[in-house]
Formats: C-alpha cells, sequence, structure tokens
C-alpha cells in the first residue's frame, strides 16, 4: 500500500488574508508529509465545493514541486475549467518536468454546479472525462500535429510542447465519488481509480466493481483521517470540522450539486433516497472518515487491504479548516503509528509471498 | 383508448405512440414532462380527429438512438414519422420542448402542415425577459411554479410523490438536459427563420408563466407572419391542464381553420 497525503483548500477561504494562510498551510503541510515519508501528496479543493480556477490548481502544484523532494505530487484535473485538452496536457508536462518526473496525473468529472455556472452539459459530464483523458495521452504519447474531432472538444492541430519527464507519460488515475461508469471504464483502460466520498460500504462496492476488471495494484480510496492517541479524544476533536466537511458538501440543493445526467440513473436514485447530513458518529461508525486511536485507523486499513487490494491510500489528513498545528500532530501520529508498522506489515507479507521454500515454488 | 400506448418504429428508433379516433391527423408534441398531461385532451380530441400522442426518443420506454444530440434531431425524427404514417397534411400541436420541436419542423419543411399551434414553445431568447430554471428547482418548487394555481400543483405534486416512477422521470431529465441545456432552452438561430412559416399558427401562453414569461409568447407571434395569440389569466406553463376547457375550445376553433 502506498500512502499519499491529501491537504484540501477550504472553499470558504475567500478573504485575501485567509487564503493566503490556509493555502500555506496547504502547502508547508505537504512538505512536512514528504519529509515524513509519505509517498506522495496532493492539494485539492473540498468535493463538491466550486472549484479553485486551473490557473491557481498548477501554481499551488508548481510550489509544491518546489517545496517537496521526493514524494509522488497527485494533481486532479478538473475536466470543467474550460481549458483545453491539450492545455492540460501541457501543464501536466510542465509540472512533470518541474518536479523531475514526479507527478501523477489525475482526473475527475466536472462538478454539478460548475455544469451550471459554466453551461457544461451534465449529461456529458462522463463522456467528458473519457474525451478529456484519451486526448490528453495522445498529446502526450503521439507526434504532432494531429487532428481531433470529438463531441465535446475539436482541433485541427494538436501538437504540444513539452512532452512529459516521465516516459511514455505519467500514472493516471482517475478519481471518483459514486460513477460506476468511470470505475469501470477506468479497468478497462489500466487507469488507476480513486473511490472518493461515502460510506466504506459504498467504497468496496465501488472497488470491487472496479477491480472485477483491474489489477489489484491499481485501487485507491481518499478517505479523510484524523487520529489523537485515543478514540474518544479524537472523535470529540473531529467532530466539528467533520461537520465543516460534510456541510460544505450538503449545503448545496441537491439540483445544483447533481443535475440531471450528472450521474448515472441508478446512482442518482441512490442519492435521492439517501439520508442528508449525516451526524458526525454515523460518519465515523460508517467509515465517510476515520477517526480514533492509531489501532484503530490500522485496524480499518487492515480491513480494506484484505477486502479491497488497496494500492494507494489517499489520506486527507488537512480538512474541515483544520489548524496547521492539530493537522501536524495527528499526520506525526499516522506517519509514526499507522504508515510505518503498516508498511512493515506488508513488506513482511511481501516477502514471505515471494519465498519459495513458503510458496511451494522451485 | 389512450393508455394503451403502442410501439413504433421511425427508422431504426422505436418509440411509444398513443393514436386514438378517426379524422384529420392531430400530432401532439408533449414538453420534457412526458406525455401524461395530455391523455385527458387527447382522448376528448379524438370524437372528430386521429390523435397522435408519441412519446420522445429517449423519453420514458422509448428507444435513446446514438444521433439524439439536439432539438434539430427530433424535428428531422419528426418529419419522418408524418412521411413514414402518410399524415400529410397535419395539425402539429407542441408544447414548451414539444413547441419547439414543432417550430424547427415548421421552419425546415413547412408542407406537411395545415395548422401549427405553440403552447408555451421554448425555443427561442428574448433579450431582457428573465426565464425560469427548471433545473434549479426541486420537485415541489417546479410543481409550484409551472401552475398558477396552488391546488393544481399540489395535485400534480402528488400524483408524481406517488408514482414509483423516478428511475423514468430521471431518465426524462436526463435527456431534456442534453437537449436544451446549452444554450439553454433555446436555439440562437431559430428566430432568423420563423418567418418562412406560413401555415395558420395559434400561440397559446399562460399569463402567469414563470418558466417562459408571455412576452415569450408575444415575440413567438409577432415572428410568424399567420400567427394569433391567446393568453389565459390565472394560468401557468401548462393551460391545456390547468385551463384544459378553455383551452380545448381555443385549440378545437385552431384546428377547424
Amino acid at each position: 500500500m502506498r500512502f499519499h497525503c491529501v491537504a484540501l483548500v477550504p472553499a470558504a477561504a475567500d478573504e485575501p488574508l485567509a487564503y493566503r494562510a490556509a493555502i500555506e498551510d496547504g502547502v508547508g503541510t505537504l512538505a512536512q508529509a514528504d519529509d515524513l515519508g509519505f509517498d506522495g501528496v496532493c492539494l485539492a479543493d473540498a468535493p463538491r465545493a466550486p472549484a479553485f480556477g486551473a490557473a491557481a490548481q498548477w501554481a499551488l502544484a508548481g510550489a509544491l514541486a518546489q517545496r517537496t523532494h521526493r514524494s509522488e505530487i497527485g494533481v486532479v484535473a478538473r475536466t470543467d475549467t474550460g481549458a483545453a485538452p491539450r492545455a492540460i496536457a501541457e501543464e501536466f508536462a510542465v509540472l512533470d518536468n518541474l518536479s523531475g518526473g514526479r507527478v501523477r496525473a489525475g482526473f475527475r468529472t466536472t462538478s454539478g454546479a460548475n455544469c451550471h455556472t459554466l453551461g457544461l452539459n451534465p449529461s456529458l459530464a462522463f463522456e467528458r472525462l473519457v474525451e478529456t483523458c484519451d486526448l490528453v495521452l495522445r498529446c502526450w504519447t503521439e507526434p504532432g500535429p494531429f487532428h481531433h474531432e470529438g463531441a465535446c472538444h475539436r482541433a485541427r492541430y494538436v501538437n504540444i510542447f513539452p512532452r512529459p519527464f516521465q516516459r511514455p507519460h505519467p500514472r493516471v488515475w482517475i478519481i471518483a465519488e459514486e460513477h460506476g461508469r468511470a470505475a469501470e471504464w477506468a479497468a478497462n483502460r489500466g487507469f488507476g481509480y480513486c473511490a472518493a466520498g461515502g460510506a466504506y460500504a459504498d467504497v468496496r462496492r465501488q472497488l470491487r466493481a472496479y477491480g472485477r476488471s483491474a489489477p489489484p495494484p491499481h485501487t485507491g480510496w481518499m478517505v479523510p483521517i484524523y487520529l489523537e492517541d485515543d478514540d474518544a479524544d479524537a472523535a470529540a476533536n473531529a467532530a466539528g470540522r467533520l461537520a465543516r466537511l460534510f456541510r460544505e458538501g450538503e449545503a448545496q440543493p441537491p439540483e445544483l450539486s447533481f443535475p440531471p445526467g450528472f450521474l448515472a440513473s441508478e446512482a442518482a436514485k441512490l442519492f435521492l433516497h439517501a439520508p442528508q447530513g449525516p451526524e458526525t458518529a454515523i460518519l465515523i461508525d460508517h467509515g465517510h472518515a476515520l477517526v480514533g486511536s492509531p489501532r484503530t485507523i490500522r485496524r480499518w486499513l487492515l480491513q480494506a487491504d484484505a477486502e479491497l487490494g488497496l494500492a494507494d491510500l489517499h489520506a486527507v489528513l488537512s480538512f474541515g479548516g483544520m489548524p496547521a498545528e492539530q493537522v501536524r500532530r495527528s499526520m506525526s501520529l499516522f506517519a509514526r503509528e499507522v504508515m510505518a508498522p503498516l508498511r512493515e506489515r506488508f513488506a513482511s507479507a511481501e516477502r514471505i509471498r515471494r519465498t519459495p521454500s513458503l510458496t511451494g515454488r522451485a | 383508448m389512450a393508455g394503451e400506448k403502442q410501439t413504433i418504429a421511425i427508422g431504426r428508433c422505436r418509440i411509444g405512440l398513443h393514436r386514438l379516433g378517426r379524422g384529420a391527423p392531430v400530432l401532439i408534441l408533449h414538453g420534457g414532462g412526458g406525455p401524461a398531461p395530455w391523455l385527458p385532451l387527447a382522448e376528448r380530441l379524438a370524437d372528430r380527429h386521429e390523435v397522435l400522442l408519441p412519446e420522445h426518443p429517449g423519453f420514458g420506454d422509448s428507444d435513446e438512438p446514438d444521433w439524439l444530440a439536439t432539438v434539430a434531431d427530433l424535428a428531422y425524427f419528426y418529419l419522418d414519422f408524418i412521411d413514414q404514417l402518410h399524415l400529410e397534411p397535419v395539425d402539429i400541436v407542441g408544447h414548451s420542448l414539444g413547441g419547439w420541436i414543432a417550430a424547427e419542423m415548421a421552419i425546415r419543411c413547412p408542407h406537411p402542415l395545415r395548422t401549427l399551434t405553440l403552447v408555451a414553445a421554448a425555443g427561442i431568447d428574448v433579450a431582457g425577459v428573465e426565464r425560469g430554471d427548471n433545473f434549479l428547482w426541486s420537485p415541489g418548487e417546479l410543481m409550484s411554479r409551472l401552475y398558477h394555481d396552488p391546488g393544481v400543483a399540489a395535485a400534480s405534486l402528488g400524483r408524481f410523490l406517488e408514482q414509483d416512477e423516478h428511475l423514468t422521470w430521471l431518465r426524462n431529465q436526463r435527456i431534456l438536459a442534453r437537449l436544451v441545456w446549452s444554450p439553454r432552452w433555446h436555439n440562437p438561430e431559430l428566430k432568423k427563420w420563423l418567418g418562412r412559416i406560413r401555415v395558420p399558427t395559434r400561440i397559446v401562453w399562460g399569463e402567469r408563466d414563470q418558466l417562459f414569461p408571455p412576452a415569450y409568447g408575444r415575440a413567438y407571434a409577432a415572428l410568424i407572419k399567420e400567427a394569433r395569440l391567446t393568453i389565459f389569466p390565472a394560468c401557468g406553463h401548462v393551460p391545456h391542464v390547468e385551463q384544459a376547457a378553455a383551452f380545448e375550445g381555443v385549440l378545437r376553433s385552431a384546428l377547424v381553420h
């Protein structure tokens, strides 16, 4: 299992000083995660909140490339910013060169709210994701100029510069909150797939659907995590932040978050009947967020590994406007008491699996 | 009976069709909510007409063909429908989305039409007149805004909630979004060509229409040469339900033109 640290920039940090403090905290937290030995870092916007603009996303990723030295840099390109796929391909490529080949290229569908504000047809959200990914990969791997004619994008001459530092291209992963279609498509394309949002049971359902067609090393889970030495203290001190995180998502009416066609019909039906605004205790009990002592968090992750063959854990360790000091205490505890022992445990299991005398292989 | 829906194939696209009565054919093109609100009137009109009330491709149980992307696609489809069923000359009645389809048909190929009736029709934009946004309304708000009379709105919402047809509703909404999302509810080119329509045309609107205010009806009437405008007071977006008797009178007079 690879461990990635994710920091969410609060959507409400729109005052200049507050926003500056928020991004400084986010980048600083991820720089510390790099020092602590996380395999990857990722700065993202709060789920379902309005995305910060493409420029902000790439600028922050550039800052991460300078402030980190060894970890992968996960960037999630939203396919709704109005940027042409070739611009996305170039931004990734510049960042990959800047970081010396540490970029992991994520893609996600548009947000429902941006379908309204940007006039993007929600019934084509999935098609737009597929076409964008395909065109970005062509940009990275195919000599230009070439011609692209798709349902969502058209370009007579496509020829990008620079190409990515990693050849043939950075690792691609798809992040989705509820898209069964996205999981199946990602599996068939050999992309990584990261489930985000929902209870553990929903994540398990998504990842099992994905895993039917894809090898286990591509399976990911993005989940908020908060640790203290004691379960009760962790729950008490995370409650307000979790409420804020999930309220930020729930504050939008469903018509804004999930316009018609944005979800596959079955997923939309499930959503329409889902309870709104669950209590913090339910969020924790059902695994919307992993909150507790290191022992509790290890138990969750061992269960996920056993059931799902989890390859990439995207631990959202900074969320809900949590103060930087609180984030860093939790993150240090995670690195020391969860990540390190689990790595040792997984490495031992791998050594045993590969030992010929124990597997019966010559 | 109108409730007995048959399936018919136009080309390779199968759609649901309510077909009843005998006489001069009347083709009714439903709005985004599907054909159900038209069924009572369709049954009454069947005393003197052959009434055809199809379910658009992509809606309800009808096929969702690969080619379906724009309202113009539906216009061509229904021109084929008229041709295949030998309906010419035909009276066309279109409501909301269906009105837009009818207008797109009429500017492309006016000769199969005998008369045209546009009811709270989408399809054009009127500068400076704010339209409602149905995609931001919850089901309850949608009903209260579509109907002027709170009692009618409540009854419609009640029927909606009683029906265990959320998947159908979601499917209709998805197709509707595909067709009308952007530009929202209109074709910027349509106004340029409405002058091509030379058949007797009746424009019918509700004075309290919150989706497309009456200024849209007046704009249509100004752009189509032989158009007559009727605006019902105390009526929202669905005159054939909310002012059923008065609407029926207007429509019958339009059909005997």
